[in-house]
């Protein structure tokens, strides 16, 4: 590829991110933070995870980016008699015209391009499991044989952070596969007066898709291609590795106060996916920035959301009030010894 | 700026970092041994004039001093050089850090040392960028200067000052001291009844002569670490008055006074009147062709053509001449019994009115040193001093004699009278017939 055409691709980049940004805001009211994180985990590869009262708009994001990218989009509202096949999918037995019953595959509701997962912590473990190798290995096992899902597969699921009575705690493996976690918090009291100017009237906005609706699953493909073609230094990657050992309590050893909370709060530190979230969200914002290259400032931009909810906080953390992602805020900034 | 094929892009920008790196670090290295040498030629600029003027103690606390802020500087100057001097594996950061390359070198370069990673998609992007801004950290836009030039200024500066210091120094040279030696004691009498010390034996004169000192603490702490600040003292007095400072040195070696041990002034003298160091010391004249010879030819040619000219003016006060051989051995240095045949007449640096605010008195700076026994002896006609009786006995003399110094004074003309008086070489009552 030429200098011109990689040029041209970033640029293609920069302008699909920048549109379905900017038809997502006509409907979604504030989050803008919110909404770049998840439209940087769609172009990396990942799912999200969102976290937030209800009422706030989490499902009006997800669907207004499966409306944007002219993608399929369904949602399963996770209950605690929520089964695996009701989400996977199930066999039952069809009666052909000639009278032959034979077990036919019905798709779940994960089968589309972007899922929505309403409080998925009401589901029992074993439907929530139903999502690991999906999401994971982008197919789903029923009755031994596995289905691939289409690509791009985006799962977004929401955690009510209230009414955790009869409430699952969603398990560290599953947590690990989500690529980023999204925190969305009260809006403003501005934003608040938009969202009762734009919701209440006759003529709600309406999205316009900004992909082709033929060509939009392998243009989203394409541009998660782009993504991954993003070049990453050695030095780049030695920071993050550095960043994420320090989350660890056995990789904070040192003497510096983030390193002593991480030895004090922290009871198990990111994963290595926690540095492949790093380095993959860090791609999408290289190219945001329009370079080919990642930077270190690049991996910051996305290390809390990508690293809060892998590290699993003590007791000691609870009882004093230390969240994951003020121990992650803390780890970048005595990371910046790491820089070379 | 010819454009950056990917293939041969990595060799271009490795030439590159090595130029910058190179005029960076020979920079930094140039700068640190520029202001080293400015802070040398500073210390230098201090220490010289306590080198060729102040006390030794003076000049060693100095000395140290000096040395110790050198060190700390020194110390200081390496670290700064250590912080500012690009390592081979720094030299990447610290050009991007100072050029808007956003990490693309080391993207480049790094990726190229894997040879596992085939060329990506974005690699010719990569490739083409740096070419663009090839130019945006050439060595001469990130060192934009060789030489350090306000360094190089300062040290050129303080080196010029250091040597027109050098130069005025080395004509301020001191004067050699005259030093006499006279052979015949003042009325063999002793000066000082309590010391028992004999005065006017030998009589030095040292015009502005540095005077040198040691403490009693130095003088006991005999170490090499306590000797060289007086070593590094008399070396760059050697270099900086040559044989200036040799010729002082040797006349206050032969004076009994060597030199970094003791020229200053007598006690008595210094604390009577006041005197500072600053003050010149002669020697009182000799009478007239009496003058011992000397332990260099030189030197005692230019004392006695001295002392035969002084005895060429006097006023036939009467001064006995010294017998020959009194007080002298074969080699014509003095002996311990040297005598001495000081003329009071020859104290008088000249008749002048007083201007002092007194017009009825002066004060006789020379009495506390030039005792004589009064009542004794018989003043010659017109009341000259009658000559000092030659030593009789030199062998037996009580102890060996003090070399010491004594002032030429001005004496107002209504007070000769009385100062020869007072001065006149008598016999002692006892050794009187």
């Amino acid at each position: 590829m030429t200098p011109a055409v990689a040029t041209a691709a970033i640029a293609d980049f920069q302008r699909t991110f920048a549109a379905v940004r900017a038809e997502m805001a006509r409907v979604v009211i504030g989050h803008e933070e919110a909404i770049e994180t998840i439209l940087t985990a769609f172009f990396a590869g990942g799912h999200v995870l969102i976290e937030g009262v209800p009422g706030i708009g989490k499902t009006l994001i997800v669907r207004s980016l499966a409306e944007a990218l002219n993608l399929s989009f369904n949602r399963i509202q996770f209950t605690v008699d929520l089964m695996p096949a009701d989400i996977t999918g199930t066999r039952i037995i069809n009666e052909s015209v000639d009278g032959r019953r034979e077990l036919v595959f019905v798709p779940g509701p994960i089968f589309a391009h972007l899922l929505l997962g309403d409080e998925i912590n009401r589901a029992t473990p074993k439907t929530q499991s139903a999502l690991l190798e999906a999401m994971a290995e982008q197919q789903v096992t029923v009755a031994g044989t596995s289905h691939h899902l289409e690509s791009p597969f985006f799962v977004l699921a929401t955690l009510n952070p209230i009414e955790m009575e009869g409430t699952y705690q969603l398990p560290e493996a599953q947590l690990d596969r989500f690529l980023f976690k999204v925190l969305l918090d009260y809006p403003s009291e501005p934003e608040l007066v938009r969202i009762l100017a734009t919701t209440t009237t006759a003529d709600p906005p309406v999205i316009r898709p900004v992909l082709d609706p033929e060509r939009a699953p392998a243009r989203a493909e394409e541009l998660k291609r782009l993504v991954r073609e993003v070049l990453v230094a050695p030095h780049v990657e030695q920071y993050v590795a550095g960043l994420v050992r320090l989350t660890t309590p056995a990789g904070a050893r040192g003497d510096d106060a983030a390193e002593a909370e991480v030895r004090r709060y922290v009871t198990y530190g990111a994963s290595p996916r926690g540095a492949q979230a790093l380095v993959l969200g860090a791609k999408v914002r290289a190219l945001l920035d329009g370079r080919p290259h990642v930077t270190y400032d690049d991996v910051d931009a996305v290390a809390v959301a990508a690293l809060r909810h892998r590290l699993v906080m003590s007791f000691a953390a609870e009882a004093a009030g230390v969240s994951s992602a003020s121990i992650v805020e803390r780890v970048l900034r005595a990371a910046r010894r790491l820089r070379s | 700026m010819p454009e950056l094929t990917p293939t041969g892009a990595v060799d271009v920008v490795q030439r590159q970092v090595r130029r910058v790196r190179r005029r960076k670090n020979l920079y930094e290295a140039q700068r640190a041994l520029y202001l080293a040498i400015a802070a040398g030629t500073v210390a230098a600029l201090i220490l010289l004039p306590l080198a060729l003027y102040a006390p030794t103690s003076l000049f060693a606390i100095a000395a140290w001093s000096t040395f110790l802020i050198l060190a700390g500087l020194a110390l200081v100057l390496a670290a700064t050089m250590r912080r500012r001097w690009v390592a081979s594996h720094t030299v990447l950061a610290w050009i991007e850090s100072r050029s808007a390359l956003a990490g693309r070198l080391r993207t480049l370069l790094e990726l190229a040392e894997r040879s596992e990673v085939r060329p990506g998609l974005f690699h010719a992007l990569l490739v083409a960028e740096i070419g663009r801004d090839l130019d945006s950290w050439a060595p001469r836009r990130l060192v934009p200067r060789r030489v350090p030039r306000l360094a190089l200024a300062t040290a050129l500066i303080v080196t010029l000052v250091l040597a027109a210091a050098l130069r005025l120094a080395s004509l301020a040279a001191p004067a050699a001291p005259t030093v006499s030696f006279a052979d015949q004691g003042i009325g063999g009498t002793r000066a000082d009844s309590t010391t028992g010390a004999l005065m006017g034996e030998r009589i030095v004169v040292a015009p502005g002569v540095p005077r040198d000192d040691h403490s009693a603490g130095a003088a006991d702490d005999d170490s090499s670490l306590t000797r060289l600040p007086s070593a590094l003292q008399e070396n760059v007095r050697q270099q900086v008055w040559g044989k200036a400072w040799e010729r002082v040195r040797d006349a206050l070696a032969h004076a009994g006074t060597p030199s970094g041990t003791s020229t200053e002034p007598p006690t008595e003298y210094g604390e009577e009147d006041g005197a500072d160091a600053s003050e010149e010391w002669e020697i009182a004249r000799a009478p007239s062709g009496e003058l011992t010879r000397r332990r260099r030819p030189g030197v005692a040619h230019q004392q006695e053509t001295r002392a035969e000219s002084d005895a060429a003016g006097a006023d036939g006060n009467g001064a006995s001449r010294p017998e020959a051989g009194s007080g002298e051995n074969e080699d014509g240095e003095n002996g311990g019994g040297a005598g001495n045949s000081t003329s009071p007449g020859d104290l008088f640096a000249g008749t002048h009115v007083d201007t002092g605010p007194g017009e009825g008195s002066f004060e006789l700076s020379l009495a506390a040193r030039m005792r004589a026994d009064r009542g004794a002896g018989r003043r010659g006609a017109g009341g000259t001093a009658p000559g000092a009786d030659p030593d009789a006995k030199p062998a037996l003399a009580a102890e060996q004699r003090r070399e010491s110094a004594a002032h030429r004074m001005t004496v107002p003309a209504a007070y000769e009278t009385v100062v020869r008086e007072v001065f006149a070489h008598r016999r002692a009552e006892s050794e009187q017939p």
